[in-house]
């Protein structure tokens, strides 16, 4: 029962351990560019070569203009990026424009849909890789939840 | 027995080397290799929206003039570039609303400026623009077609386009049925005069029954005297047909080891498949050199080891390649290797001189979004074939 119990502490250890180590990461990447991650309640990254109906809602969302949320647009190229941005009319005051692909590296974006890293106090509760999930659009329905909130 | 297990060895051994010696037979000759010039490049300053990368380019001569055209998948446009001038000569925008969208432009055929062809694939259909962008004719089609990106491109023989048909073969999970590869017609033609459409009998060949093709990748070109050349992307071969009913197979002459992807069953992830995909080689694009009368194939080169997230899109995008030539027949004249990170080997094109390949790799130092190069290739015989 003892080493039952060890091993769920170690691995309540680890997984804390992860968590905290990833959201490390994403403060620093975000800091990199001059943004605090305890600002934000999502943090959407969002892969500029994706496939289109997987970034569309999401860059929609963009629109609603929430203070809370913030969008990485990552690309290697920095032509497709402002091109997204010009054509989706998006407002880029909650936007970073990632150029480098750096997010990419960082393991933060997947290759054809976006990922949403849901922020409480600073730091990352869940995130959810739409890559992985068919509906692309309900996410944004739990997203306008939890902002509320 | 000592005498008996010692005997038995020998044999294996002397087996062993007698196969050895039969892949050493096998091996072809680099008679010609692929020399880069030089002096001869081509460098243009870019617009603000246009890029040094396109998913669809052709080159076309019209007078004395020679053009490069490019499928802006920005701003859904058509940039014709002066090559010989370095400039960009005119921009003709595809447009996205309206009757006469075509929104999802996928490919083109420019051969006279006066009509261009356009191809979408939703709404599937063919339209015949002109250089002011009026859009003089559409023709509808309902057949499931290609990505129409690189080796996929739609073709042209006098009056008629050959797009074309994909069967991802959903009703049985990707799998080919016998069932299925019966009626996995290869080629949607197109009358350009009556508007007409139907598919050619030819169709998947029967060993691909019972492997996934779901996504597998079918590259052509028009070659030599017309022939279609075709490669089925889990198939070490190329398949010929002129009648468009019957195939002759030629094997994939090569000295490199080459490892094709033969197993489409899905992955973990989206991540887990492109890393797999990454670790077999890949049949890119068939290039036909009308002028000096042989094939040039694109072959991305798999990596050794699976490879970090955040690159695999580069990877793709910016694969690396090497060249096989082969002569008119399909027959291996040489195969050319390059140095790593220089060249972006999706944007290619032949003329007169020779293969024009991208100098535009991402990791090609002094690449910038700002320009788009090319260097002249031209086939020489090598010195020691002489």
């Amino acid at each position: 029962m003892r080493k039952i119990l060890l091993s769920a502490f170690i691995m309540y250890l680890i997984s804390g351990c992860n968590t905290s180590n990833e959201t490390k990461i994403l403060s620093s990447y975000l800091h990199s560019f001059g943004v605090e991650l305890n600002h934000y309640k999502v943090v959407a990254f969002v892969p500029s070569d994706g496939c289109s109906a997987c970034i569309t809602p999401t860059l929609d969302y963009i629109k609603n203009g929430n203070d809370c949320f913030l969008v990485v647009i990552s690309s290697i190229s920095e032509k497709t990026i402002n091109h997204i941005v010009q054509s989706n009319r998006i407002n880029t005051l909650h936007v970073i424009k990632d150029s480098h692909d750096l997010a990419a590296e960082m393991g933060f974006v997947p290759i054809i849909a976006p990922r949403y890293y849901f922020i409480k106090r600073g730091r990352i509760v869940k995130s959810i890789d739409l890559s992985e999930i068919n509906d692309k659009v309900s996410i944004l329905g739990e997203v306008d939840k939890y902002l509320a909130n | 027995m000592k005498k008996l297990i010692l005997l038995f060895n020998l044999s294996i051994i002397i087996l062993f080397l007698i196969s050895g010696c039969r892949n050493d037979s096998t091996s072809f000759n680099n008679t010609y290799t692929l020399v880069p010039s030089e002096t001869d490049t081509i460098n243009i300053r870019l617009e603000e929206n246009s890029c040094n990368f396109s998913y669809y380019i052709q080159y076309f001569k019209s007078g004395n003039t020679d053009y490069l055209a490019a499928l802006n998948y920005l701003n859904n446009s058509i940039e014709f570039y002066d090559i010989k001038a370095n400039k960009l000569f005119k921009t003709l925008f595809i447009p996205r609303e309206g009757d006469n969208t075509f929104l999802d432009l996928r490919s083109f055929i420019c051969e006279k400026f006066d009509s261009i062809l356009l191809f979408s694939m939703m709404p599937p259909r063919i339209g015949i623009m002109d250089t002011s962008g009026r859009l003089l004719r559409t023709i509808p089609h309902d057949i499931k077609i290609g990505s129409l990106q690189d080796g996929e491109r739609p073709l042209r023989l006098g009056d008629n386009v050959f797009l074309p048909q994909l069967h991802p073969a959903r009703e049985s999970n990707g799998v080919l049925t016998s069932t299925g590869q019966k009626n996995s017609f290869i080629n949607l033609t197109v009358d350009l005069i009556s508007g007409a459409g139907s598919s050619t009998p030819l169709t998947y060949p029967a060993e691909l029954i019972g492997q996934d093709v779901s996504i597998m990748r079918v590259e052509r070109v028009l070659g030599y005297k017309n022939v279609f050349v075709y490669h089925f992307g889990l198939i070490n071969s190329l398949f010929l047909t002129y009648d468009h009913r019957t195939f002759a197979r030629v094997p994939l002459e090569t000295n490199y080891n080459l490892k094709l992807f033969d197993d489409f069953n899905p992955a973990s992830s989206v991540s887990n498949y492109l890393n797999d995909k990454l670790l077999r080689d890949e049949v890119k694009c068939l290039y036909y050199d009308e002028f000096r009368e042989c094939y040039y194939i694109t072959i991305r080169k798999r990596e050794d080891d699976r490879i970090n997230n955040s690159s695999i899109t580069t990877k793709f995008q910016y694969p690396e390649c090497f060249i096989l030539v082969l002569d008119k027949n399909l027959k291996h004249i040489g195969e050319v290797h390059f140095p790593k990170d220089k060249y972006s080997f999706r944007m290619c094109f032949v003329t007169e001189k020779g293969l024009y390949i991208s100098e535009d790799h991402i990791n090609n130092p002094g690449f910038s979004e700002d320009f788009m190069r090319f260097r002249l290739f031209t086939l020489k015989r090598n010195r020691d074939n002489n």
